[in-house]
Protein backbone atom coordinates (compact mmCIF):
# COMPACT_ATOMS: atom_id res chain seq x y z
CA UNK A 1 0.00 0.00 0.00
CA UNK A 2 1.44 3.38 -0.97
CA UNK A 3 2.32 5.52 2.07
CA UNK A 4 1.27 9.05 2.98
CA UNK A 5 4.54 10.41 1.56
CA UNK A 6 3.80 8.84 -1.84
CA UNK A 7 0.27 10.26 -1.78
CA UNK A 8 1.55 13.73 -0.97
CA UNK A 9 4.20 13.51 -3.69
CA UNK A 10 1.61 12.32 -6.22
CA UNK A 11 -0.85 15.05 -5.28
CA UNK A 12 1.84 17.72 -5.56
CA UNK A 13 3.04 16.55 -8.98
CA UNK A 14 -0.49 16.21 -10.39
CA UNK A 15 -1.50 19.65 -9.11
CA UNK A 16 1.63 21.13 -10.74
CA UNK A 17 0.82 19.54 -14.10
CA UNK A 18 -2.95 19.69 -13.94
CA UNK A 19 -3.19 21.90 -17.02
CA UNK A 20 -1.71 19.09 -19.11
CA UNK A 21 -4.55 16.75 -18.11
CA UNK A 22 -7.15 19.44 -18.80
CA UNK A 23 -5.74 19.97 -22.29
CA UNK A 24 -5.88 16.24 -23.04
CA UNK A 25 -9.49 16.19 -21.82
CA UNK A 26 -10.30 19.16 -24.02
CA UNK A 27 -9.02 17.34 -27.11
CA UNK A 28 -10.60 13.95 -26.40
CA UNK A 29 -13.87 14.79 -24.68
CA UNK A 30 -16.58 17.00 -26.03
CA UNK A 31 -18.93 17.83 -23.20
CA UNK A 32 -18.22 19.14 -19.71
CA UNK A 33 -19.48 15.87 -18.19
CA UNK A 34 -17.24 13.78 -20.47
CA UNK A 35 -14.25 15.96 -19.65
CA UNK A 36 -14.85 15.50 -15.90
CA UNK A 37 -15.13 11.73 -16.40
CA UNK A 38 -11.97 11.62 -18.49
CA UNK A 39 -10.08 13.81 -16.00
CA UNK A 40 -10.98 11.41 -13.20
CA UNK A 41 -10.10 8.38 -15.33
CA UNK A 42 -6.69 9.85 -16.15
CA UNK A 43 -6.00 10.60 -12.48
CA UNK A 44 -6.96 7.02 -11.53
CA UNK A 45 -4.54 5.59 -14.11
CA UNK A 46 -1.78 8.02 -13.16
CA UNK A 47 -2.11 6.83 -9.58
CA UNK A 48 -1.99 3.15 -10.64
CA UNK A 49 1.08 3.79 -12.79
CA UNK A 50 2.84 6.13 -10.31
CA UNK A 51 4.77 3.34 -8.51
CA UNK A 52 6.24 2.40 -11.95
CA UNK A 53 7.55 5.90 -12.68
CA UNK A 54 11.30 5.54 -12.39
CA UNK A 55 12.25 9.08 -13.38
CA UNK A 56 14.00 7.96 -16.58
CA UNK A 57 11.86 10.31 -18.65
CA UNK A 58 10.50 13.69 -17.61
CA UNK A 59 7.38 13.60 -15.46
CA UNK A 60 5.37 15.50 -18.07
CA UNK A 61 6.41 13.02 -20.79
CA UNK A 62 5.28 10.14 -18.58
CA UNK A 63 2.02 11.95 -17.80
CA UNK A 64 1.33 12.48 -21.49
CA UNK A 65 1.77 8.74 -22.16
CA UNK A 66 -0.63 7.75 -19.40
CA UNK A 67 -3.15 10.50 -20.24
CA UNK A 68 -3.22 9.79 -23.99
CA UNK A 69 -3.32 6.00 -23.44
CA UNK A 70 -6.24 6.48 -21.05
CA UNK A 71 -8.08 8.81 -23.41
CA UNK A 72 -7.70 6.40 -26.33
CA UNK A 73 -8.29 3.07 -24.57
CA UNK A 74 -9.95 4.13 -21.36
CA UNK A 75 -13.40 5.18 -22.29
CA UNK A 76 -15.73 4.15 -25.02
CA UNK A 77 -16.14 6.86 -27.56
CA UNK A 78 -19.09 9.19 -27.70
CA UNK A 79 -20.31 9.81 -31.23
CA UNK A 80 -21.17 13.50 -30.84
CA UNK A 81 -18.66 16.18 -31.60
CA UNK A 82 -18.76 19.92 -31.12
CA UNK A 83 -21.83 21.35 -32.77
CA UNK A 84 -21.81 24.57 -30.84
CA UNK A 85 -19.21 26.06 -28.61
CA UNK A 86 -18.90 28.09 -25.47
CA UNK A 87 -16.64 31.14 -25.41
CA UNK A 88 -14.71 29.47 -22.55
CA UNK A 89 -13.58 26.80 -25.04
CA UNK A 90 -11.72 29.36 -27.13
CA UNK A 91 -8.17 30.45 -26.18
CA UNK A 92 -8.75 33.00 -23.45
CA UNK A 93 -6.33 35.64 -24.68
CA UNK A 94 -8.36 35.86 -27.85
CA UNK A 95 -11.42 36.96 -25.92
CA UNK A 96 -11.02 40.55 -27.17
CA UNK A 97 -10.71 39.42 -30.79
CA UNK A 98 -13.67 37.11 -30.49
CA UNK A 99 -15.81 38.84 -33.08
CA UNK A 100 -13.10 38.85 -35.73
CA UNK A 101 -11.46 35.37 -35.38
CA UNK A 102 -14.22 33.50 -33.56
CA UNK A 103 -15.52 31.61 -36.54
CA UNK A 104 -12.00 30.64 -37.70
CA UNK A 105 -11.02 29.22 -34.27
CA UNK A 106 -14.35 27.46 -34.08
CA UNK A 107 -13.81 25.81 -37.45
CA UNK A 108 -10.26 24.78 -36.62
CA UNK A 109 -11.42 23.16 -33.36
CA UNK A 110 -14.23 21.39 -35.24
CA UNK A 111 -11.70 20.20 -37.82
CA UNK A 112 -9.33 18.91 -35.11
CA UNK A 113 -12.22 16.98 -33.58
CA UNK A 114 -12.77 15.22 -36.90
CA UNK A 115 -9.29 13.69 -36.76
CA UNK A 116 -8.84 10.19 -35.35
CA UNK A 117 -7.50 9.69 -31.82
CA UNK A 118 -3.87 9.24 -32.90
CA UNK A 119 -3.94 12.31 -35.14
CA UNK A 120 -5.42 14.32 -32.27
CA UNK A 121 -2.55 13.21 -30.04
CA UNK A 122 -0.01 14.28 -32.67
CA UNK A 123 -1.73 17.66 -33.11
CA UNK A 124 -1.94 18.24 -29.37
CA UNK A 125 1.75 17.44 -28.83
CA UNK A 126 2.64 19.65 -31.81
CA UNK A 127 0.63 22.52 -30.36
CA UNK A 128 2.40 21.97 -27.04
CA UNK A 129 5.67 22.51 -28.92
CA UNK A 130 7.10 19.04 -28.33
CA UNK A 131 9.96 17.99 -30.59
CA UNK A 132 9.52 14.99 -32.86
CA UNK A 133 11.93 13.06 -30.58
CA UNK A 134 9.69 13.76 -27.59
CA UNK A 135 6.61 12.79 -29.58
CA UNK A 136 8.35 9.53 -30.57
CA UNK A 137 9.01 8.86 -26.88
CA UNK A 138 5.37 9.44 -25.98
CA UNK A 139 3.61 7.86 -28.94
CA UNK A 140 6.01 5.08 -29.94
CA UNK A 141 5.82 6.18 -33.60
CA UNK A 142 9.14 6.73 -35.37
CA UNK A 143 10.39 10.26 -36.06
CA UNK A 144 10.10 9.83 -39.83
CA UNK A 145 6.55 8.45 -39.66
CA UNK A 146 5.54 11.32 -37.38
CA UNK A 147 6.79 13.93 -39.83
CA UNK A 148 4.86 12.27 -42.67
CA UNK A 149 1.71 12.09 -40.54
CA UNK A 150 2.09 15.73 -39.48
CA UNK A 151 2.27 16.85 -43.12
CA UNK A 152 -0.87 14.84 -43.91
CA UNK A 153 -2.69 16.19 -40.85
CA UNK A 154 -1.89 19.80 -41.77
CA UNK A 155 -3.19 19.19 -45.27
CA UNK A 156 -6.30 17.53 -43.90
CA UNK A 157 -6.99 20.48 -41.59
CA UNK A 158 -6.34 22.92 -44.41
CA UNK A 159 -8.92 21.11 -46.54
CA UNK A 160 -11.44 20.96 -43.68
CA UNK A 161 -11.12 24.68 -42.97
CA UNK A 162 -10.51 26.01 -46.48
CA UNK A 163 -13.85 27.75 -46.72
CA UNK A 164 -13.20 29.82 -43.56
CA UNK B 1 -6.60 28.34 -41.48
CA UNK B 2 -3.22 26.94 -40.49
CA UNK B 3 -2.43 24.82 -37.46
CA UNK B 4 0.59 27.00 -36.73
CA UNK B 5 -1.76 29.96 -36.24
CA UNK B 6 -3.30 28.08 -33.33
CA UNK B 7 0.06 27.17 -31.77
CA UNK B 8 0.73 30.46 -30.01
CA UNK B 9 -2.85 30.73 -28.81
CA UNK B 10 -2.77 27.14 -27.52
CA UNK B 11 0.47 27.66 -25.60
CA UNK B 12 -0.83 30.74 -23.83
CA UNK B 13 -4.25 29.31 -23.13
CA UNK B 14 -5.23 29.42 -19.47
CA UNK B 15 -7.24 26.48 -18.44
CA UNK B 16 -10.19 27.76 -16.47
CA UNK B 17 -10.56 25.63 -13.37
CA UNK B 18 -13.80 26.10 -11.52
CA UNK B 19 -12.52 24.46 -8.34
CA UNK B 20 -9.43 22.52 -7.30
CA UNK B 21 -10.30 18.86 -7.67
CA UNK B 22 -9.65 16.47 -4.80
CA UNK B 23 -6.97 14.37 -6.48
CA UNK B 24 -6.67 11.62 -3.85
CA UNK B 25 -10.46 11.30 -3.60
CA UNK B 26 -10.51 10.59 -7.35
CA UNK B 27 -7.94 7.81 -7.03
CA UNK B 28 -10.37 5.90 -4.80
CA UNK B 29 -13.07 5.81 -7.46
CA UNK B 30 -13.60 2.78 -9.72
CA UNK B 31 -12.17 3.08 -13.20
CA UNK B 32 -14.76 3.00 -16.00
CA UNK B 33 -12.22 1.71 -18.54
CA UNK B 34 -13.21 -1.52 -20.37
CA UNK B 35 -10.04 -3.23 -19.17
CA UNK B 36 -10.79 -2.39 -15.55
CA UNK B 37 -14.34 -3.62 -16.02
CA UNK B 38 -12.94 -6.88 -17.46
CA UNK B 39 -10.62 -7.21 -14.46
CA UNK B 40 -13.51 -6.73 -12.01
CA UNK B 41 -15.57 -9.25 -14.00
CA UNK B 42 -12.77 -11.82 -13.52
CA UNK B 43 -12.75 -11.10 -9.77
CA UNK B 44 -16.51 -11.69 -9.59
CA UNK B 45 -16.21 -14.90 -11.60
CA UNK B 46 -13.49 -16.24 -9.27
CA UNK B 47 -15.69 -15.51 -6.23
CA UNK B 48 -18.77 -17.00 -7.90
CA UNK B 49 -16.96 -20.22 -8.82
CA UNK B 50 -15.54 -20.51 -5.28
CA UNK B 51 -19.06 -20.16 -3.84
CA UNK B 52 -20.46 -22.64 -6.41
CA UNK B 53 -17.76 -25.19 -5.58
CA UNK B 54 -18.49 -24.85 -1.87
CA UNK B 55 -22.20 -25.50 -2.54
CA UNK B 56 -21.37 -28.53 -4.73
CA UNK B 57 -19.12 -29.95 -2.01
CA UNK B 58 -21.78 -29.49 0.66
CA UNK B 59 -24.72 -30.74 -1.43
CA UNK B 60 -22.99 -33.72 -3.07
CA UNK B 61 -20.72 -34.85 -0.27
CA UNK B 62 -23.19 -37.52 0.75
CA UNK B 63 -22.96 -39.30 -2.64
CA UNK B 64 -19.27 -39.97 -2.29
CA UNK B 65 -19.70 -43.62 -1.32
CA UNK B 66 -20.24 -44.52 -4.99
CA UNK B 67 -17.58 -44.50 -7.71
CA UNK B 68 -19.43 -42.25 -10.13
CA UNK B 69 -20.03 -39.96 -7.21
CA UNK B 70 -16.29 -39.74 -6.61
CA UNK B 71 -15.48 -39.29 -10.30
CA UNK B 72 -18.05 -36.57 -10.91
CA UNK B 73 -17.43 -34.86 -7.63
CA UNK B 74 -13.65 -34.65 -7.90
CA UNK B 75 -13.87 -33.77 -11.59
CA UNK B 76 -16.09 -30.83 -10.67
CA UNK B 77 -13.77 -29.79 -7.87
CA UNK B 78 -10.68 -30.10 -10.10
CA UNK B 79 -12.38 -28.07 -12.81
CA UNK B 80 -13.40 -25.46 -10.32
CA UNK B 81 -9.82 -25.07 -9.11
CA UNK B 82 -8.49 -25.07 -12.68
CA UNK B 83 -10.92 -22.34 -13.75
CA UNK B 84 -10.12 -20.24 -10.67
CA UNK B 85 -6.38 -20.67 -11.33
CA UNK B 86 -6.78 -19.70 -15.00
CA UNK B 87 -8.90 -16.68 -14.09
CA UNK B 88 -6.30 -15.63 -11.54
CA UNK B 89 -3.50 -15.81 -14.14
CA UNK B 90 -5.64 -13.78 -16.53
CA UNK B 91 -6.45 -11.33 -13.76
CA UNK B 92 -2.78 -10.75 -13.01
CA UNK B 93 -2.02 -10.30 -16.72
CA UNK B 94 -4.93 -7.88 -17.17
CA UNK B 95 -3.79 -5.90 -14.15
CA UNK B 96 -0.33 -5.57 -15.74
CA UNK B 97 -1.82 -4.37 -19.03
CA UNK B 98 -4.03 -1.91 -17.12
CA UNK B 99 -1.06 0.34 -16.30
CA UNK B 100 -0.86 2.93 -19.04
CA UNK B 101 2.74 4.11 -18.91
CA UNK B 102 4.10 2.54 -22.13
CA UNK B 103 4.37 4.52 -25.38
CA UNK B 104 0.94 4.75 -27.00
CA UNK B 105 1.61 2.42 -29.97
CA UNK B 106 2.99 -0.38 -27.74
CA UNK B 107 0.16 0.00 -25.25
CA UNK B 108 -2.46 -0.10 -28.00
CA UNK B 109 -0.87 -3.21 -29.49
CA UNK B 110 -0.73 -5.01 -26.10
CA UNK B 111 -4.23 -3.90 -25.22
CA UNK B 112 -5.84 -5.08 -28.48
CA UNK B 113 -4.03 -8.44 -28.31
CA UNK B 114 -4.98 -8.91 -24.67
CA UNK B 115 -8.63 -8.01 -25.12
CA UNK B 116 -9.02 -10.19 -28.23
CA UNK B 117 -7.16 -13.08 -26.65
CA UNK B 118 -9.06 -13.01 -23.38
CA UNK B 119 -12.45 -12.77 -25.05
CA UNK B 120 -11.64 -15.75 -27.31
CA UNK B 121 -10.30 -17.71 -24.33
CA UNK B 122 -13.38 -17.00 -22.20
CA UNK B 123 -15.63 -17.99 -25.09
CA UNK B 124 -13.75 -21.24 -25.70
CA UNK B 125 -13.27 -22.33 -22.05
CA UNK B 126 -16.85 -21.60 -21.01
CA UNK B 127 -18.09 -23.97 -23.73
CA UNK B 128 -15.41 -26.60 -23.13
CA UNK B 129 -16.24 -26.82 -19.42
CA UNK B 130 -19.95 -27.28 -20.10
CA UNK B 131 -19.23 -29.84 -22.85
CA UNK B 132 -17.04 -31.93 -20.53
CA UNK B 133 -19.65 -31.82 -17.78
CA UNK B 134 -22.32 -32.96 -20.26
CA UNK B 135 -20.07 -35.84 -21.39
CA UNK B 136 -19.55 -36.91 -17.78
CA UNK B 137 -23.25 -36.66 -16.98
CA UNK B 138 -24.06 -38.84 -20.04
CA UNK B 139 -21.19 -41.35 -19.90
CA UNK B 140 -20.87 -42.09 -16.19
CA UNK B 141 -24.30 -43.77 -15.84
CA UNK B 142 -23.31 -46.20 -18.66
CA UNK B 143 -20.61 -47.66 -16.41
CA UNK B 144 -21.80 -46.96 -12.88
CA UNK B 145 -25.00 -46.67 -10.93
CA UNK B 146 -25.32 -43.06 -9.86
CA UNK B 147 -27.97 -41.74 -7.46
CA UNK B 148 -26.84 -38.20 -8.25
CA UNK B 149 -27.70 -38.52 -11.93
CA UNK B 150 -30.72 -40.84 -11.76
CA UNK B 151 -33.35 -38.12 -11.99
CA UNK B 152 -31.79 -36.46 -15.02
CA UNK B 153 -31.03 -39.74 -16.77
CA UNK B 154 -34.63 -40.87 -16.36
CA UNK B 155 -35.63 -38.11 -18.77
CA UNK B 156 -35.80 -39.20 -22.45
CA UNK B 157 -32.45 -38.84 -24.32
CA UNK B 158 -34.20 -36.83 -27.02
CA UNK B 159 -35.27 -34.26 -24.47
CA UNK B 160 -31.86 -34.25 -22.75
CA UNK B 161 -29.91 -33.70 -25.97
CA UNK B 162 -32.43 -31.13 -27.18
CA UNK B 163 -31.94 -29.28 -23.90
CA UNK B 164 -28.14 -29.34 -24.40
CA UNK B 165 -28.51 -28.07 -28.00
CA UNK B 166 -30.88 -25.29 -26.99
CA UNK B 167 -28.48 -24.28 -24.21
CA UNK B 168 -25.52 -24.05 -26.60
CA UNK B 169 -27.56 -22.14 -29.19
CA UNK B 170 -28.82 -19.63 -26.64
CA UNK B 171 -25.33 -19.18 -25.20
CA UNK B 172 -23.86 -18.74 -28.69
CA UNK B 173 -26.24 -15.93 -29.64
CA UNK B 174 -26.39 -14.24 -26.24
CA UNK B 175 -22.63 -14.25 -25.66
CA UNK B 176 -21.96 -13.02 -29.23
CA UNK B 177 -24.38 -10.12 -28.68
CA UNK B 178 -23.05 -9.34 -25.19
CA UNK B 179 -19.45 -9.49 -26.39
CA UNK B 180 -20.15 -7.18 -29.34
CA UNK B 181 -22.08 -4.70 -27.21
CA UNK B 182 -19.60 -4.69 -24.39
CA UNK B 183 -16.26 -4.78 -26.18
CA UNK B 184 -16.75 -5.37 -29.91
CA UNK B 185 -17.12 -1.79 -31.15
CA UNK B 186 -14.40 -0.56 -28.83
CA UNK B 187 -12.05 -3.28 -30.06
CA UNK B 188 -12.84 -2.55 -33.73
CA UNK B 189 -12.13 1.15 -33.16
CA UNK B 190 -8.77 0.41 -31.51
CA UNK B 191 -7.77 -2.01 -34.28
CA UNK B 192 -8.45 0.73 -36.84
CA UNK B 193 -6.22 3.14 -34.92
CA UNK B 194 -3.44 0.55 -34.69
CA UNK B 195 -3.64 -0.09 -38.43
CA UNK B 196 -3.28 3.64 -39.02
CA UNK B 197 -0.17 3.87 -36.83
Amino acid sequence: MPGKETEKEFERKISEHQALIHKVCKVYAFTEADRKDLFQEIVIHLWKAFPHFKGISQFSTWMYRVAINTAITGLRKQKNFIRSYEPAMLPSHHADEIVHDEERWHQLYIAINKLNDIEKAIVMLYLEDHSYEEMENILGISNGALRVKMTRIKEKLRQLTKNY
Amino acid sequence: MELDDLKQAWKHEHVIQKQTPDIMEMTHQKSKAPISSLKRSMERQMKAIAVLMTCIIIVNGRYLETTPGYILFFTLVAFGFAVIAALFINYRFTKKIETMNSPVKHKLHDYVNMLEGRLKWQYFVARLVVLILILLVELLPLFYESKMLNTWNSVSPVIRFSAYSVYFLIIYFISKKVKQNKYGQHLDHLKELLKDM
